[in-house]
């Protein structure tokens, strides 16, 4: 993709805009009289609508156009915003996205456009007690655009049919800034219109509609025709021409109307969008990325030659340019990370929509969403993150009634919260509803054959059958849930990312899921170490402490596997045995105390080499059942090192550990 | 577009032919400009023009203007017509109330 590409470049804004569009629809649910997010839906749409039409997105335009209308009744006050109305404009803001994305439904745009109306139909007759008969105003309009306005694709003659649109109109071109041909550049543009316009839907607001694109660099001045004070609301002119107000005794124009003016005010006072921020696309990031991953590599190549040469200089250059390839893989995650709220903000429509279709009222609440994760990984949480907080609706949460029976408030409880843990990130999904019915769990396993009938499991062994495929306790299929394509695949979505997925539940008072999620996928800090003749990375941020296994401790301890660590138990695991390496062991076998968090374990090593920069490679498809492993890494001398998947080897470590104390 | 110019005896004559569009108009304006640059008449022959903007009026209306002031005149060698014609009226430039310009653009008489 370029980022020459108009029609992409317009596809990011939408998006953005529908984005809006949706926060601003939730808010005004819970907020029906608030006129700012009224204002806010409304200029998104307008703007949404304007894009389109600039675009030649004449099917989103057009669709858009009668959403928009909507909102202009609302914000006119000549509709209230309904529940209905909200809900309506939010699946034809799905529409909008379909039609955006370039996968439309016409049959449900149609359905879509006719449930608008009908709403509107509706809402209006409520407002037709209350709204006062619209009377036709005139209004006298003059303006000029910025020099640049035709240079930069505006058409004023796009404007001039918008007022046209408004009521009866009278436009006048004005040539008088229009300067001698000698000094004349062509593609500015030094024309202004007086315009005077007539009709039951004009209004301040409309006007300023029409000139909402451009009206921060323009000379505008409307007046309603009969005042004896003009009020203009614009940036210093560009030219003055004469019939134009200053705007200066503008700012100081007594408004003929109160809510008008105190507008005015707001909109002078919004802060112009930022000019700080580079739209990059996400696949420029991407290739950046492994650039870097690339120099880290050959960089480890340098360091590696640099160790064995007593070339001084050599060295200095190698130790340099390690620094500076750090600093840039530190610069690059930065760069990468986006807060997890772009992705909560999503769940509120779903959350919406999951009250609707469930019955059930549900309080949504978020925390830590200004915790930073990696942008690819957020995009892929997603769908996980649907599920999870599907199954916490539908199946966790209880009914009102159900809820009013065991002694809780009506409205079930959802967080979802996120924050950091060392080199991870913990998103959890809690819910208040009626817990896992572990009973029911072990019956729909042992049906399914996942178990064998009366197989001891611990709790947490049974909870994790809910990720097992095929598996769903759900009585009744809904659409939400319940076909048991869910959560097994949440698991190995999370899992893709080097993840962990845990669950905990108590009975009656609700459950928890955690995603544990590392926050990058792309370079990591790790251990270098050797077994036998293979060497192998450990992720430096599970790495506790690394101490000597003396010849006495590895023959005391054969058979059962623990160290002791400052008076507590560790159990390890021999890698030399895991990966059945023939090589004999060496006299300074090394543990590694790996720890997730909750559980540790030791990793026995032959050597410890050092630290180094892991480039993440994927396993190929053929070696993804390999569970002891994360990926590879590509070393200093064009070797290649597996990376360790500490949270398998400590669960490894400690069902061994557990075994044995079962045996025992 | 393209642009042919001729001296005639009343002063030069330009016949502009194709898109009169701001891609365009600097191709135009540099015409433009050398011709009322010579301080004759200048004769304009806009019937070849397929599309038209304001970027087109505005030159147009910038020679006149400049003409005028050295006593000169420009003078378009038939009405305004189709592109042209929808521009202008869209674009507010044939309101009764300046008889003179709309005159000019259609070599009408106002009521």
């Amino acid at each position: 993709m370029s980022l020459q590409d108009p029609a992409e470049i317009f596809r990011l804004e939408a998006r953005e805009l529908l984005e809006a569009i949706e926060q601003g629809l939730l808010d005004l649910a819970d907020r029906r009289d608030d006129r700012d997010l009224v204002d806010a839906v409304f200029r998104s749409l307008h703007t949404l609508k304007g894009s389109g039409a600039m675009f030649g997105m004449e099917a989103l335009a057009a669709f858009t156009h009668h959403c928009e209308t909507a909102f202009d009744r609302v914000r006119k006050g000549l509709a209230p915003a309904t529940p209905e109305l909200i809900t309506c404009v939010l699946n034809a803001r799905d529409h909008m996205r379909a039609l955006v994305e370039g996968s439309p439904d016409p049959a449900a745009g149609d359905a879509l456009l006719a449930e608008l109306h009908r709403v509107l139909e509706a809402g209006d007759v409520v407002a037709a007690t209350a709204a006062a008969p619209a009377v036709a105003t005139t209004w006298r309009v003059r303006f000029s655009l910025p020099l640049d306005a035709m240079a930069n694709g505006t058409n004023p003659l796009g404007l001039l049919a918008e007022l046209r649109d408004l009521g009866d109109c009278r436009i006048v071109a004005s040539t008088e800034a229009v300067p001698p041909i000698e000094d004349l550049n062509p593609t500015d543009c030094h024309l202004a219109w007086d315009v005077t316009l007539c009709g039951p839907k004009v209004s301040r607001s409309a006007i300023e509609d029409v000139f909402l694109f451009v009206m921060d660099d323009m000379v505008l001045a409307i007046e309603e025709e009969g005042a004896d004070e003009a009020i203009a609301d614009a940036a210093p002119p560009a030219a003055e021409p004469a019939a134009i107000v200053e705007p200066t005794a503008a700012a100081s124009a007594a408004p003929p109307q109160g809510a008008p003016a105190a507008a005015d005010a707001r909109k002078a006072d919004e802060p112009r969008k930022s000019d700080s921020t580079l739209r990059v696309p996400a696949e420029r990031l991407d290739e950046l990325m492994d650039r870097v991953g690339e120099l880290v590599i050959a960089q480890s190549r340098l360091k590696q030659i640099a160790t064995h040469s007593t070339d001084m200089a050599l060295r200095s250059v190698s130790e340099e340019v390690e620094r500076l390839a750090s600093e840039l893989r530190d610069t690059m995650m930065v760069v990468r990370m986006v807060p997890i709220s772009t992705l909560f903000g999503r769940f509120r429509r779903l959350v919406h929509d999951l009250q609707r279709d469930t019955g059930k009222t549900i309080e949504l609440t978020t925390e830590g969403e200004t915790t930073e994760l990696d942008k690819t990984i957020i995009e892929r949480l997603a769908d996980p993150l649907i599920h999870v907080i599907r199954n916490a609706a539908d199946h966790g949460l209880e009914t009102p009634e159900q809820r009013a029976a065991a002694g809780k408030p009506a409205a079930g409880k959802l967080t979802l919260a996120a924050r950091h843990s060392g080199a991870e990130v913990v998103i959890t999904v809690s819910d208040d509803g009626r817990g896992i019915d572990r009973e029911r769990v072990r019956a729909k396993a042992e049906q399914n054959g996942l178990i064998q009938p009366g197989a001891v499991l611990t709790d947490a062994e049974l909870l994790q059958l809910i990720f097992a495929p095929g598996f769903s306790t759900a009585a009744q299929v809904t659409n939400l849930s319940g076909r048991g394509v869910g959560m097994d695949v949440v698991k190995r979505t999370i899992e893709s990312l080097r993840g962990a997925i845990d669950i905990t539940s108590v009975p009656g008072q609700g459950s928890q899921v955690s995603l544990r999620i590392p926050l990058t996928l792309a370079i990591i800090d790790g251990l270098l170490v050797r077994v036998g003749n293979g060497r192998y990375v450990v992720p430096l941020a599970a790495v506790e402490e690394c101490v000597e296994l003396s010849h006495e401790q590895d023959v005391r301890s054969s058979g059962r596997s623990l160290i002791s660590l400052r008076e507590e138990f560790v159990p390890f695991l021999r890698l030399r045995e895991l990966f059945r390496t023939k090589v004999a062991a060496g006299q300074h076998q090394k543990v590694v105390v790996v720890s997730t968090g909750e559980a540790r374990v030791g990793l026995v090593v032959d050597q410890i080499i050092g630290d180094h920069q892991t480039v993440i490679k994927s396993l190929s498809k053929l070696h993804a059942d390999v569970e002891t492993f994360s990926g590879a890494t590509i070393l200093g001398d064009g070797g290649v090192a597996l990376i360790l998947d500490v949270p398998h080897l400590v669960d490894a470590g400690q069902r061994l550990e557990k075994q044995f104390r079962a045996a025992s | 577009m393209s642009d042919t110019s001729d001296n005639c005896d009343s002063g030069s004559a330009i016949a502009f032919t194709g898109a009169a569009t701001i891609p365009h108009v600097t191709d135009a304006w540099t015409q433009l400009s050398a011709a009322v640059a010579a301080g004759d008449d200048v004769t304009l022959d806009l019937s070849g023009v397929t599309s038209a903007d304001l970027s087109f009026v505005q030159l147009i209306e910038s020679a006149r203007a400049s003409c005028a002031r050295h006593g000169a005149a420009v003078r378009l060698a038939g009405p305004a017509e189709g592109s042209l014609r929808d521009v202008l009226e869209r674009g507010g430039f044939l309101d009764p109330a300046d008889g003179e310009r709309v005159q000019f653009w259609t070599h009408a008489g106002v009521a």
